[in-house]
């Protein structure tokens, strides 16, 4: 079989906060069309991970982008200035929907705000190419001209993820979208993201401690402990196959 | 006898460096530029800004026509022209096409400016984005990133609820497609008036300490959809002196509730209630 | 079309310092349309066999040479692209357990295989339920969200999950479990016609009754002690 080309992959990123190790060594790739989970205490640096991927951290190490354009760039080396256009082609979905919402404006307006952000200067456009995106989010569209602060957790996750769509990036990076949710609302919000994957052939990067949620959606895992990755493979062989000691602890403690 | 203070009341190093901003601000067209406000003998809130820049560009050749939401005899405009007069010996006049600068605050006179003219407005807000992201120090990150995305979101939300914006004055406008500028306290009705214009435009904000320039024939955009274009405001009724319909007139509240209408360029009406020929105006006068 | 060689699987408890051995030195080949039994009694490792195949546990020795029209694979050391790749072609896996899915029809999981491989979605529907028809479930649930279902109705909607694409090897692990008499014999028609379309069988089975006349060969695993603990 050929070698196939990921879409993005980090190569011996290394993260240090003082003299406290984050992140140390930690390569990865993630696939067109695929979901890789990433999992790991709190405190494993998983959350650092996401936040170099989507360049709101600097660190050391290489962060390649296969696009048109970019190749050959390690995305950690760009100026804040040329940040935005890689950041094009990511989004991020965050456990607090107030981190990435503007939870006084509509639905919809948050929706529609990366869209104008690349250029979008018709209203009629704005709006419609919002309301598809909540659409495909499984959101109620009657509600989308009500703002965030008034929407349950589950609602604001998914208008969370229609702001993302909305974008067409190439990859989603989510940091513990589920968490805090109650049980129902989190397994529709995963049916969601695999449709998703489906019907948009999108890449997610879906870090959680919640191994029943990574389990879900995600083809392949990657576990960290301590800021190293100690085992990656299919989901199910890492999840019923644990090899590190690790990862068997934490296989083991699921409820 | 020894002149008590120099010329136009501000020293010489007060006036270099207001002007010198002044040429900076209008090298980089709607970006607000700081300066160093200097105390001036009327309170902060009063048109210090404007005051300070009028100051330290008038000379004993000029004229000087001072207006307040258009009327040139309001107390306001009256002090802050004889004292213009006082400090300066520079003529002074009602006129909008005699004088060489004209400091407002509110309005922009309905005849036409010519170049070689100078507009200096009153500003309270210098910033656009003051009332989406209160941090001052992050509005000028996003100033510098062209990230105007809260205004579209602002105007967006207004769309979505309103079906228009409803901003009266400080509408939001983009300068030479680059620095979002607030041009408050202007009224809509007076924004078109700003776009390629012929004559410069400087906004003072004396509290704020903040200048920011329009040089001639520069774009100057109100934020707008472009499916849903930008409205100034349309007028109501007709000058109850003049009879005239096509500028903007100023809403006078009768005893019985009802609205009396006025022009609110007082120049210009007097020129028209005396017959006398008025310049071209902004507007076309088949508009409104 | 598949040649399994020395094939072992090992699991290390890290916490509790001992090794387990699930089976080892497993030898067999399997040609297209051929159904292939595996016996043993309990823990014999019928299950971890299956299981390593499909590459759900790491295999710690051997090889499992699989025929594709690209040429032969050692499932035992593809990379965790190509496994997945494999899975959605040419192996299929039946197991007792169906992923809980509050919001999912019936019909979309069964469906969804095909929506996978590219299938219009109408078509994908129409086979989605003429299976689950043939193995007998009431055509009121084919709608219904299968996390209301009883154990039989679950296992046909796990079943019809599996067979719905023709996977050139299918893997079944006590597939007849909770299944009524009727969906039994559905399957077991529907396992002869797969056979005869060249698919390659590798089944555990409580009931030979439920296999009969498909059987091709058999493979029977012995219980292995367990190897000493490692201090």
């Amino acid at each position: 079989m050929a070698e196939e080309t990921p879409l993005l992959e980090l190569v011996k990123v290394c993260k240090a906060y003082g003299d406290r190790w984050a992140l140390k060594n930690v390569s990865l790739k993630l696939y067109p069309q695929e979901v890789l989970g990433v999992v790991g205490a709190s405190g494993s640096g998983k959350t650092t991970l996401l936040k170099i991927l989507y360049l709101q951290e600097t660190a050391q190490g290489e962060y390649r982008l296969n696009v048109p354009g970019w190749e050959g760039r390690n995305l950690l080396l760009l100026s804040r200035y040329e940040q935005p256009a890689a950041r094009h082609y990511l989004a991020m979905v965050y456990q607090d929907a107030a981190q990435a919402l503007r939870m006084g404006f509509a639905a919809l307006t948050n929706v529609a705000e990366p869209l104008v952000l690349r250029g979008e200067r018709r209203f009629g456009v704005l709006a419609a190419e919002a309301q598809e995106a909540l659409e495909r989010a499984d959101f109620p569209l009657e509600r989308a001209g009500d703002p965030p602060a008034s929407l349950s957790g589950g609602e604001r996750q998914r208008v969370q993820i229609a702001k993302a769509l909305v974008q067409k990036p190439l990859a989603v990076l989510l940091d513990e979208p589920t968490t805090g949710l109650d049980l129902l609302v989190q397994a529709t919000f995963l049916d969601t993201l695999r449709r998703l994957k489906r019907q948009l052939g999108m890449s997610l990067i879906l870090v959680s401690h919640d191994l029943s949620v990574v389990r879900a959606v995600a083809d392949r895992i990657v576990v960290l402990y301590q800021g190293e990755v100690v085992e990656e493979g299919l989901a199910d062989q890492v999840l019923e196959d644990p090899r590190h000691p690790f990862t068997q602890d934490l296989v083991a403690a699921r409820l | 006898m020894k002149p008590k203070h120099s010329y136009a009341y501000l020293d010489l190093e007060a006036k270099r460096e207001i002007r010198r901003k002044v040429l900076k601000a209008l090298a980089i067209p709607g970006h607000q530029v700081p300066f160093a406000s200097r105390e001036m003998p009327l309170a902060r809130g009063w048109g210090t800004g404007g005051l300070q820049l009028t100051l330290s560009l008038v000379g004993p050749q000029d004229v000087v026509k001072v207006i307040d939401q258009g009327a040139d005899d309001s107390v306001n405009a009256a002090n802050l022209r004889r004292f213009i007069a006082q400090v300066s010996g520079a003529r002074t006049t009602t006129d909008t096409l005699e004088a060489t600068l004209i400091q407002s605050r509110h309005r922009i006179p309905e005849e036409r400016l010519q170049e070689g003219q100078i507009l200096i407005l009153q500003v309270p807000i210098p910033e656009p984005l003051r009332y989406v992201e209160p941090s001052d120090a992050r509005a000028r990150e996003l100033h510098a990133l062209g990230d105007y995305s809260l205004l579209w979101v602002d105007l967006f939300e207004e769309h979505l609820r309103h079906g228009r914006s409803r901003k009266g004055a400080a509408y939001p406008v983009l300068v030479h497609g680059r620095y979002g500028m607030d041009p408050s306290p202007l009224p809509r009705w007076d924004l078109p008036k700003l776009h390629l214009a012929a004559h410069i435009t400087l906004f003072g904000a004396g509290r704020e300490k903040r200048l920011y320039a329009v040089p001639p024939y520069t774009r100057v955009e109100p934020l707008a959809f472009v499916d849903r274009p930008f409205q100034p405001e349309p007028i109501l009724g007709s000058c109850r002196r003049s009879g005239c319909r096509h500028v903007f007139l100023n809403a006078i509240p009768q005893e019985d509730g009802s609205l009396a209408y006025e022009i609110s360029d007082q120049g210009y009406m007097e020129k028209l209630l005396a017959g006398k020929t008025s310049g071209p105006l902004f507007v076309e006068k088949e508009h409104g | 079309m598949l040649q399994v060689v020395n094939l072992e699987k090992r699991f290390f408890l890290h916490r509790l310092g001992r090794e387990v051995l699930a089976f080892q030195q497993v030898s067999f080949s399997l040609q297209a349309g051929e159904f292939l039994l595996l016996e043993g009694p309990n823990g014999s490792g019928k299950s971890s066999l299956l299981r390593t195949l499909y590459r759900s546990y790491w295999p710690t020795a051997g090889q499992a040479l699989l025929q594709t029209p690209l040429g032969t694979v050692d499932l035992a050391r593809l990379g965790d692209r190509e496994v997945l790749a494999i899975r959605r072609e040419r192996i299929g896996y039946v197991s007792q357990f169906l992923d809980p899915r509050p919001r999912t029809t019936a019909l979309e999981l069964v469906a969804e295989p095909l929506l996978w491989q590219g299938v219009a979605e109408n078509q994908a529907r129409h086979r989605a339920a003429e299976l689950l028809l043939e193995l007998g479930l009431k055509p009121e649930l084919l709608e219904t969200f299968p996390t209301s279902f009883s154990g039989g109705e679950k296992q046909k909607v796990n079943l019809a999950r599996s067979l719905i694409h023709p996977y050139p090897l299918l893997l079944l692990d006590e597939p007849t479990a909770s299944l009524d008499t009727a969906a039994k014999l559905a399957l077991r028609e529907r396992l002869r016609a797969l056979k005869q379309q060249g698919t390659a069988i590798i089944g555990v089975f409580h009931s030979l009754d439920d296999v009969s006349g498909l059987v091709d060969k058999t493979y029977s695993l012995e219980v292995r002690a367990n190897v000493a603990s490692r201090a």
